[in-house]
Order: C-alpha cells, then structure tokens, then sequence
C-alpha cells in the first residue's frame, strides 16, 4: 500500500513537469515583430501574415498571403524607392510586394534557410543575408546577382556607405566584413571580435563603424580596413546596433541598460537602466529618446542628460523598436495570444491615437 | 518548474559537452545519449526485470487456474489477479514506471536540441538566460550544427547539404530511424504465449513506433533524429547485455545460436 502511494505521488510529479513542458512559454513565439511605414500606412510582419494599417485609424488594408505563412514573418519588411515592399521570411524566400495591392511581383528562393535579417536596398541592389551563412545580391526584379558564402548564420540587415561602394556585414561568427557590393568580393574582415553580432552597424561619417557583440561590448572599427579603433565593455550582451547622433551612440544591452557613449573617445555621456532587456534600436526624434524595452513600457528619455521624462505602458512583451511616422509613435509588441493587439498608436505627447489594432479572423 | 528541473540542466550539459569535444553538436548529442542511457540505465533494468516478472506470471499455473476458475466473473479474477500479484512480490507499475520517466528526458532533450541550436531570436534570447555562468556562452555562440550532411537544427531534408537524388533529397537518418526503431521493438518483444492477449498489441506496436518515430525524424530538427538513432542502438546493447535480447523475432531459425541442453 505504502509503495503505491510512493509511485503516485512520483507519477503526479512527472505529470506535473510534463504539463508545464507543454506549457512552457520557451517557443511561444520564434522572434518580434517586423515594422515599416510609408506616410499613409504601417507594414507589419506579424508571424503568420503580413498587414498593411492605415497610420490615421488603424484600420486594416490588406493582409498577405491570404491563407497564413505557417514559417512566419518577422524581420522589417523595406520599402523601395521604386514601389516595392520586400518581405523576407521563415519559409527561406524573399517576397517582393506592391505595397498598394499586396499584389506578388517577384520571389527570390534560393537561400537554404530563414531569413531573419531585413535586406539592405542601396544603389538599386538588393543585399538579403541568411540564416544559412549567404549574402544573396539581387537585382530590384529579384534576379540574383551574386552571392557570397560567410559560413555562420547572417541574422543583421547589412549598412552601406555611399563613398566606398561596399558593404558593411555583421556575422554571427564574431566577424564584421566589408565587401564590394558589385561582385561581393572581401574588401576587408575584422579580427574576431569575442561574440556573435546580429545587429546592424552604425556608419560614421568620418570612416568608423560601430557594432554591439554577444561579448559583451560595443567595438568601433576602421571602417576602410576593419582594425579596432576601441572597446568599450557593457554589463550584458548587445543585441543590436548603436544608433549614431551627433557623435553620440545610443544603445542598451540585455541587463537593461541603457547608454550614451561617445563615439570618438568611447567616454560614457550617461548610463540609465529603465527597465527589463534592450534588444532593439531607440528612435531619436529632436530631444527625445523613444525606447522601448522587454517589459511592456515605452520610454521618452531627455537625449542630453538621460532622464526619463514620461513612459507609457503599452502592455505584452517590447522586443521591436518603436517606430516614428510623421506624429505618430507605433509600437508592436510579440503576441502571447491571438486575441492580443499587435500595434499600438500613440500620438507624440504618449496619448493613444487610435484602437490598437488585432487582426480579425 | 520545467525550465529549472528539466531543460535548462539538459541544455547546459549538451553544451558543456559540446566545449568538451571539439565544438562539434553532433558528438555532443551522442555523447549526451550515452550518458543519459548510463543514468536511465537502473530504471531499464527494473523494467526489463518487471517484464520479466509479469510473463513469468502470465504463464504460470497459478494464473491459468484462475482464468479458469473465474472465466464468467471478471471482476473476482481481478481481485485475484491483485492478490498475486502481492503473492508473487510484483508491483504492476514496476515495469511502467520507468518507461514514463523517460518521456519528459525525451521531450526535454528535444527542447534542449532545439534551444541550443537556437535557430531564431526568440530561442537565442531564451538560451543566453538558461545558459550557467561556467558555460562561455559568448565565445560559443552560434554553436555549429552541422554534423555529417545535416545542419542538426533543421530537419534532414532542410540542410543545405542533405544527399539528394534526381533533385529529391534522401532522408537517411529518418530511415534509419525506421530501421533501428523496428529492430529495437522487434528485438525486445518476448516470445508471445498462446493466448497471450499482449502478442497482437506487441505487433501493432511493432508496426506503428517505427512509421511515427519515422515522421517526427523528418518533421522536426535532425539532432532528434540522431539521438533517436543512438538512443536504439543503445538500447539493444543495453537490453543485449542484460541477455533478453529475442533473436529469434528477426533471425531465420537456422540461424539462431543452437542451445546446448547441460
């Protein structure tokens, strides 16, 4: 009697681990939402679908495809100058869209695996990296121009820099490399760097990039030839790129602190820790900071001295950059159910502009 | 619960190992399998040994007499059954009891292949949180997934250099799963008895683990299909050093080992 007791109570306990397995909130989701706008209108990658929302009522324009992408689409969709809406995806494809009726115009299917990083449009190229170590060089009709074998996966939209006709690559094998955007060949690699880097660089105009790596630092490099011009060390890795403005850096690592560092001589301007992880860029608008962060608030910081001077809270889980079109701020959260909103508006001053927008079924 | 107990434990393991030897993810796996197997290994022999118990049970006189003696009255031969069971010394759930504690390391080993591969944000975000401090995460990652054809976060027929034919590419490590799955099933089934009810769940079993262990090696992430792979062959050992390996359900008669009567 005794040991059938002992075996229920073992067997109750398994179940109960077995349970919170499936509950476990670990794959929820694969990544963030991906966000873009025109003047008139949001561009969502959300997971299954992409939408297109009207920016003055947050209504719903179109969504593509039709019957939902089971791989999902999560990195920034780009608009470009000539009428496109690129869309990169899990199912390994690059989706060229008009943006005005979600109509198809080309796809490009020749990476072996997800493409997590946006594509970079610079000089009528299209740059795609891949999870499955290329860089694919296309034409603006999807034709492919060259591609370039890196080895590890490529998760960062590349940066480019008008002067030199190349472009800047951050790798998740700890590498930045420099190549022609012509004919993809190397141009330069840096020394390993002592992390893996997935997000993108930030170019100055006087010929240094600065890059956030998994080591725990944000590297400024040479530009022309990639050796180390400093390092500045952080409390936690540095999920994504700095943002550059007026020789100021502003990013956060994944302790949740925020900085500003200046870029020539990497001495901290000031340091906050507003809340949860940093995993994606702030936007600068005139004296303010825009930043979101893994909690479920949006942050107004003073850019000269750090202070934070008003936070809203949005609600889910921050992980995307917030986005500022014309007055209005939007931010995606990641949905943790499907009844949850997957946009919010705000107006400048923090106050809603409009529903926060749930696809219909 | 979970996370702390099961899959964070596993992933940090699979990765030291991986630290260990040569930065490479397959031969952590199969490293990891075999330890796994060696720590699980108690709970297999108690199972093979309530087996054992169960159809010495099933076969004895006792237990005919009682089918006999209480063919029309089924919830007395229960009552019986119960009370030889106690006779006998076996506990019903001795020999299953095992088998269950080995789903949750089979579906927090999936988990930990899938996190340590972390082949989206959200995954790497999640692992850099599970990951210990002694585990030099940062000079690790990304950790390097291909092993042999395949890129073990993928599966088999995704990898970039999965062997193809025609164009089509050839899943051989979900056929080989087959093949080891059905051997492993063959092989561990004792002799059925006449009458044993158990013979025709045994075969359906037989048939049907193969064909599903088959799909989720060429649905889900290669690495699970490797660890399936190991983890078969590594059961028939086990199973063919504690002597309860059935020959006889695969093996033609005459090629049988011949038994010397002493």
């Amino acid at each position: 009697m005794k040991s059938k007791k002992i075996y229920l109570i073992i067997l109750l306990a398994f179940f109960s681990i077995l349970i919170t397995a499936c509950t476990s909130g670990a794959y929820a989701s694969t990544s963030w939402h991906g966000l873009t706008t025109d003047s008139d209108a949001a561009y969502l990658s959300a997971g299954t679908q992409v939408y297109k929302i009207d920016l003055n009522n947050g209504s719903e324009m179109w969504r593509y495809p039709d019957k939902p992408n089971a791989k999902g689409f999560y990195a920034n969709p780009v608009l470009t100058s000539d009428g496109q809406l690129l869309v990169p995806s899990y199912d390994n494809v690059l989706y060229s869209l008009d943006p005005t009726t979600n109509a198809e115009k080309w796809n490009f299917a020749g990476s072996h695996n997800r493409l997590i990083a946006s594509p970079l449009v610079s000089n009528d190229k299209i740059f795609q990296p891949s999870s499955d170590g290329y860089i694919y060089a296309l034409d603006m009709n999807g034709k492919l121009l060259w591609k370039k074998e890196i080895g590890e996966p490529l998760w960062a939209q590349p940066a480019a820099s008008p002067e030199c006709g190349c472009i800047y690559l951050a790798a998740m094998d700890h590498t930045v490399y420099s190549l022609d955007e012509s004919t993809g060949d190397l141009l330069w690699q840096s020394p390993e760097l002592g992390g893996a880097l997935v997000g993108t660089p930030a170019v100055s105009p006087e010929g240094a990039l600065y890059v956030g790596t998994f080591g725990n630092e944000l590297i400024a490099l040479d530009a022309t030839n990639g050796t180390i011009l400093w390092r500045y060390t952080t409390e936690d890795w540095v999920w994504s790129g700095p943002v550059l403005a007026d020789n100021v850096l502003y990013f956060g690592d994944l302790s949740g602190f925020f900085y500003a560092l200046d870029a020539t001589d990497h001495s901290l301007v000031w340091r906050i820790q507003p809340q949860n992880s940093i995993l994606d860029r702030p936007v600068l608008l005139d004296d303010s900071i825009y930043l979101t962060t893994e909690g479920d608030t949006l942050f107004i910081i003073n850019k000269s001295d750090g202070k934070v001077v008003d936070s809203r809270v949005i609600g889910g889980l921050i992980y995307a950059s917030p986005v500022i079109s014309g007055e209005t701020i939007l931010i995606a959260p990641t949905m943790q159910s499907k009844t949850d909103p997957i946009l919010y508006a705000l107006n400048l001053d923090g106050s809603q502009k409009w529903t926060p927008f749930t696809p219909a079924k | 619960m979970w996370n702390t107990f099961i899959l964070s434990p596993m992933v940090n393991v699979l990765i030291w190992i991986y630290n260990l030897i040569f930065n490479n993810f397959g031969l952590a796996i199969i490293v990891f399998t075999i330890l796994i197997r060696l720590i699980t290994y108690p709970l297999t022999a108690q199972q093979v040994k309530g087996q054992a118990k169960m159809q010495e049970m099933q076969s004895s006189k006792k237990m005919e007499e009682l089918k006999k003696k209480y063919k029309d009255d089924k919830q007395k031969f229960q009552q019986e059954q119960v009370k030889l069971y106690q006779e006998m010394g076996i506990n019903p759930l001795g020999s299953c009891l095992p088998l269950i504690i080995q789903f949750p390391i089979m579906i927090g080993l999936y988990q930990s292949i899938s996190l340590a591969m972390a082949s989206a944000p959200i995954q790497l975000l999640s692992l850099s949180r599970d990951l210990y401090n002694f585990i030099p995460a940062s000079l690790l990652i990304p950790l390097n997934s291909t092993f042999l054809w395949m890129n073990l976060g993928l599966p088999e027929t995704s990898s970039p250099n999965a062997i193809s034919l025609f164009g089509f590419a050839i899943p051989i490590m979900t056929i080989i799963v087959v093949i080891t799955t059905f051997l492993q099933s063959k092989l561990m089934t004792p002799t059925a008895q006449p009458g044993d009810q158990g013979a025709q769940m045994s075969k359906m079993m037989n048939l049907y683990m193969p064909i599903l262990m088959g799909w989720i090696s060429y649905t889900l992430a290669s690495g699970l299909a490797l660890y399936f792979v190991v983890s078969n062959v590594l059961a028939i050992a086990q199973y063919a050093y504690m002597g309860k390996v059935n020959w006889k359900n695969i093996l033609p008669k005459n090629l049988l080992p011949i038994k010397t009567k002493k």
